[in-house]
């Protein structure tokens, strides 16, 4: 592990890609010996990850939305509370980790990315932006690796939903890396849209919580064939709050592994992370989520639920809820369930009429309607619905 | 239980520290392939015993010690161990109980196990293994009548050897993990049972294992067998004395249930755990326990209350084949001190409409670490089976850690999985709500914790319920204030 | 005699009782009716020795002898009892073992020997007709998964069971039906005797028209503001706290 280096902040970028090529030379590609419940390893796609894919552009455009293009900025919006820039000096006075020690994936993506693309949040910002993440590149077997900073300022507030959208060929990875820095009273909203990605998506983020930080941040992942999210938290400073929610949808062959990790560094922080998912036809969904209390964070609350819907004998559900606790006062929890639709309840629905699958597709619905609820970005909300009632509607079984 | 017995008890240091003085036959340090022959020399074994023995050895060499648990120990010195200790004994064989050791029974008369006809514990068969050896064996003949076969492995091995090749190894084979390999090669003694078909074992059954001798391992087998439309309860005891030293204790117990057998297994666990202020010492123990529910309807029930060893490493499992099975895990486990656990279960649903469920409480005290490691994995020909999980963790103080790692798998879309982990704390306000009504500190830490496990003790059989609650008191005395 | 004098103490540096004096004598029934903050509840704690207030100053004294020093559990042995507010859950442990266990501990201070428990079981069965309660609540755990009728009932049954001499009722007629205030009502009044003494803390007078006190206090900022008899209970009721507010300004 790459735990050596020294602080980002005083490091130029090569330095610091330097190292991580260095970390991930010797850390490899992710096998059994990283990650021992894994699942999946990139055997096939280790030739396309080593090849990487750059676009740069001459000029940065005035748009309402922000647009990071094959790994470069592309656009950004002119708002006063919003500076948005691929300079390499903006991120240099904050504690950034950059690598995600968990997955040699985000060491790759340090070492290969070619612009750090940094948004500053500085006051109340009251739309919700829109951040899109895409790549279209057609060079088959290549990886694009975007890397991305929000830092939201003291007392400073925004709404952001992000679109991780690949719209070129089947054979073009994405090696995603996005750092959250919520300063002391910040108030954030964060949503991350997967959809109809047709190729692998490899996403890390990292999550940096200071005092009385409050963050909502939920991902959505559905039609997309493979999509791996690791999520690394770290709790500060006391009276921080985050929210973790994931609703995903997978169908055919597709494969999502869902891996977490939350540091409580400090005591009396809140954490509530519920994910749900729906899995049919020959899908695979992993989640791994590890919950770490540091001797005397005391008074943290962590509640962690993963409930999966299964509708289909040849789809697979792992869950591996994980708690790790070295104080004593503290309320932790975690909770997995793996099922299917009540059956008292389908019946109780045809019997006022509707039909089987309409019954089913109505309570599929309820089932993630709990998350949907809790989307603060309203187009972003109604979209989703939308989404999830015509996704669903087409579950055979 | 009355306050008095509890405060006797939370008194009372290790109280089954004390090693019985007596001439004890070794085999010499170390580990090869002449060991594990002289082993089986010793045991007058016959040549399927010893292939088997050989075979294991060799695959063992080829294996790795596992490190995924989270236990931290310095490595172990395989080769400055005996794999062979036994008090002497005349060559003749023992006609009565009268002939045992007058020593021998003594050590187990004040570990609460009288083996004299006279005193023996009523309605209880006890076998009593003392290092590789089995002492004696209550009540075998009152057994036999019923067709229940209760004795030494060794003594199986000679007259059942029919029974042993069928099921030896068919439930945890010789290249299980590491620490079964070990055992397959160098195991020594243990108990056998035998329920023949359409019988209730008339009585409970119960091994009681004695480490005595330093710088050795005990490593038993034990081999269950229920027969169609059989039952037995079974409960093993297992204490060793006070050494600077670490001893190794890995076992196997295999349990094999056929259509309509239920095994309800108990283990009260209180081997050395080592000095308190130091850590030194103490058993390691490395145990693969697993069942079979091979037959339809079949039900295997593990029930431990870990309290002892430095190190516990041990997931009693099930595998669930036959259709309608069932698999229960309730586990207690209390680690204080510098005690590291690593404890759990494997539910593995094969069979159509198999059912599992688990229960564990784990409670950490001191510098102790506790951790609950299970797996739940539900085949895709599982259709309708179902588990529920209940893992609760305790942590009493500021220097422990209580970990939670399940590991999920379902294959099928007709099965339902519930798994529910939880840290509990023993309030100030529950404390402050005993006081008030005049009882103890120390007492009234005592009743919520085995508040916190009564789930699990009511799955013991009567008698050694009480001896678990004790066992806990004693296990928690100056946690508070 | 129960004498509290000059009682104070406070919570994370801010004073909640501020010399607070109360003196129940033998077979009387006292009343402390206050508004919501103004240290109803803390006097229960610091008069059972919650460990939330540390050291308080002033006398709280038991026929002569000085209990604010005492662990909780000697207080309760001494014969103090509160009935709590809210009663804590105390999963897995059941209710007439835990009874058993707090009845033998007074046992065991007062220097006699435990109940047997076939005596224990009779006299239980008693107090429970008293309450008119179920035998099934016994094997119940303690308060847990109990409603909130029940769990104050439970209360009474515990105070009957350890028949203590001082008994602090906080809030018990909160959370309860007519008829189980009633039953819990009764069973005060059938406890009550020339050597028992009753503080009742309330919010309301309803509990008072079944129990009826000597003495109604008024309680604000952590003092007794006012004194009277049971007739200043209902002349409250009419024109609330405000009107019987400490004079400072």
């Amino acid at each position: 592990m790459l735990s050596k280096t020294t602080n980002p902040k005083t490091m130029e970028l090569e330095t610091l890609q330097k190292q991580a090529r260095d970390a991930f030379n010797t850390l490899g590609f992710p096998t059994k010996r990283h990650e021992n419940w894994l699942y999946w390893t990139p055997d096939n796609e280790q030739k396309a990850l080593e090849r990487k894919f750059y676009e740069p552009s001459d000029s940065i455009k005035e748009n309402d939305v922000i647009l990071i293009k094959n790994g470069s900025l592309r656009s950004k919006p002119n708002n006063n509370n919003l500076t948005v820039s691929n300079d390499t000096h903006d991120y240099q006075n904050e504690n950034l980790s950059f690598n995600l020690d968990s997955s040699s994936l985000s060491y790759l993506n340090t070492s290969e990315c070619s612009e750090v693309i940094t948004i500053r949040c500085r006051g109340i910002i009251n739309e919700p932006l829109q951040i899109r993440l895409e790549s279209d590149h057609t060079k088959d077997n290549s990886t694009v690796n975007t890397k991305v900073n929000l830092i939201v300022e003291e007392h400073s507030s925004i709404t952001a939903t992000f679109y991780h959208q690949q719209l070129g060929g089947a054979f073009n990875l994405t090696n995603t890396s996005f750092e959250l820095v919520c300063k002391d009273n910040a108030n954030v909203n964060i949503s991350h849209v997967f959809k109809d990605n047709k190729s692998k998506a490899f996403f890390h983020s990292i999550i940096h919580m200071h005092e009385k930080s409050n963050c909502n941040h939920i991902s959505y992942v559905t039609n997309s064939l493979l999509t791996r999210h690791d999520t690394n938290v770290t709790f500060y400073k006391e009276e921080a709050s985050l929210n973790l929610k994931g609703i995903n949808l997978l169908t055919g062959e597709e494969q999502f592994y869902n891996h977490l990790t939350i540091n409580h560094k400090s005591k009396n922080c809140f954490c509530k992370q519920h994910f749900k998912t729906i899995l049919d036809d020959k899908s695979i969904s992993e989640f791994s989520g590890l919950v770490y209390v540091a001797k005397g964070s005391h008074e943290v609350d962590s509640q962690q639920m993963n409930q999966i819907l299964l509708f289909s004998d040849s789809a697979r559900a792992l869950s591996r809820p994980q708690l790790k606790i070295d104080a004593d006062d503290v309320q932790c929890a975690h909770g997995s369930t793996i099922g299917q639709l009540n059956p008292e309840e389908i019946h109780y629905i045809k019997s006022r009429g509707l039909t089987e699958s309409e019954a089913k597709a109505l309570l599929t619905y309820g089932f993630a309607e709990e998350i949907i609820e809790e989307i603060q970005d309203s187009h972003l909300k109604e979209a989703l619905a939308q989404d999830i009632k015509e996704t669903v509607r087409k579950i055979k079984s | 239980m009355s306050l008095k017995e509890f405060s006797d008890i939370a008194n009372k240091e290790y109280e089954y520290g004390f090693k019985t003085d007596i001439k004890t036959e070794l085999i010499e340090k170390g580990l090869n392939e002449d060991i594990v022959r002289k082993i089986s020399a010793k045991n007058n074994e016959p040549d399927f015993i010893l292939e088997f023995r050989l075979k294991a050895y060799k695959h063992w060499l080829t294996m790795e010690e596992p490190d995924w648990a989270l236990l931290d120990y310095p490595e172990i010195d395989y080769q400055a161990l005996h794999y062979y200790a036994a008090p002497e004994k005349p060559k003749e064989k023992l006609k009565s109980m009268d002939d045992v050791d007058p020593e021998l029974k003594r050590t187990f008369e004040k570990l609460g196990i009288p083996l004299n006809e006279q005193k023996k514990l009523a309605n209880v068969a006890v076998d009593a293994i003392f290092d590789s050896v089995s002492v004696a064996t209550t009540y075998k003949e009152k057994l036999m009548k019923h067709g229940v076969i209760f004795c030494p492995f060794s003594e199986a091995v000679e007259k059942y050897p029919e029974l042993i090749k069928k099921y030896m190894g068919s439930v945890v084979p010789h290249t299980d993990n590491y620490f079964a390999a070990l055992n397959s090669a160098v195991f020594t003694e243990g108990s056998f049972v035998y329920i023949p078909k359409d019988t209730i074992c008339p009585m409970e059954l119960s091994t009681y294992f004695r480490i005595n001798a330093e710088q050795t391992g005990q490593f038993e087998r034990t081999l269950i067998i229920c027969e169609e439309n059989s039952y037995v309860s079974y409960l093993e005891g297992c204490t060793a004395p006070k050494f600077d030293t670490n001893q190794l204790h890995a076992a196997i117990v295999e349990l094999v249930a056929l259509d309509n057998a239920e095994i309800k297994y108990s283990t009260v666990q209180n081997w050395y755990a080592g000095d308190p202020k130091t850590g030194k010492g103490g058993i390691y123990n490395f145990v693969t326990k697993r069942g079979k529910c091979l037959g339809k309807k079949s039900k295997i029930s593990w029930t431990q209350i870990e309290t002892g060893s430095a190190i516990t490493w041990k997931y009693p499992s099930c595998m669930l084949i036959g259709d309608d099975s069932i698999g229960e895990f309730f586990s207690v486990a209390l680690t204080n001190h510098h005690q590291q656990a690593d404890t759990g279960t494997k539910m593995v649903h094969i069979g159509k409409n198999t059912k599992s469920t688990i229960v564990s409480k784990g409670i950490s005290v001191g510098k102790s670490v506790n951790t609950y490691r299970g797996k739940v994995q539900m085949n895709k020909s599982a259709k309708e089976s179902e588990n529920f999980t209940q893992c609760d963790s305790m942590l009493i103080g500021d220097e422990c850690s209580a970990n939670t790692f399940p590991y999920i798998d379902v294959r099928n879309a007709s099965s339902n999985l519930g798994h529910e982990a939880a840290t509990v704390k023993v309030s100030e306000e529950q404390l402050f709500y005993c006081q008030q009504r005049g009882i103890s500190l120390e007492d009234a830490l005592t009743t919520i914790v085995n508040g916190f496990c009564a789930d699990v003790f009511k799955e013991l059989p009567t008698e050694f319920a009480v001896e678990a609650t004790q066992l806990l008191s004693l296990k928690l005395e100056n946690t508070v204030g | 005699m129960f004498e509290i004098k000059d009682l104070k103490a406070s919570i994370e540096e801010k004073d909640i009782l501020n010399g607070l004096s109360l003196t129940i004598k033998p077979g009387e029934i006292h009343a402390i009716m206050g508004p919501n903050g103004s240290g109803k509840s803390t006097l229960a704690k610091v008069i059972s020795g919650h460990p939330d207030f540390e050291d308080p100053e002033g006398d709280i004294k038991l026929d002569g002898k000085d209990i604010l020093d005492l662990e909780p559990d000697e207080r309760a042995n001494e014969g103090v009892f509160l009935a709590f507010q809210y009663p804590v859950d105390i999963p897995g442990v059941n209710n007439s073992e835990f009874l058993r266990m707090a009845y033998n501990a007074k046992q065991k201070y007062q220097n006699q020997p435990e109940i047997d428990p076939f005596d224990f079981e009779s006299l239980i069965k008693e107090k429970l007709t008293v309450l008119n309660m179920k035998e099934a609540f016994l094997s119940r755990p303690v308060n847990h998964g109990f409603s909130g009728g029940e769990k104050k009932r439970n209360e009474i049954l515990q105070m009957l069971m350890l028949d203590p001499r001082v008994v602090i009722l906080d809030e018990t007629d909160s959370g309860l039906d007519i008829d189980s205030l009633k039953q819990v009502s009764d069973a005060i009044n059938h406890f009550k005797s020339e050597n028992k003494m009753i503080l009742i803390i309330t919010h309301y007078q309803r509990l008072l028209n079944h129990i009826v006190p000597d003495t109604v206090h008024i309680m604000a900022d952590g003092k007794i503001t006012k004194s009277g008899d049971k007739s200043l209970a209902l002349t409250l009721e009419d024109q609330g706290y405000d009107a019987f507010k400490d004079n400072q300004s």
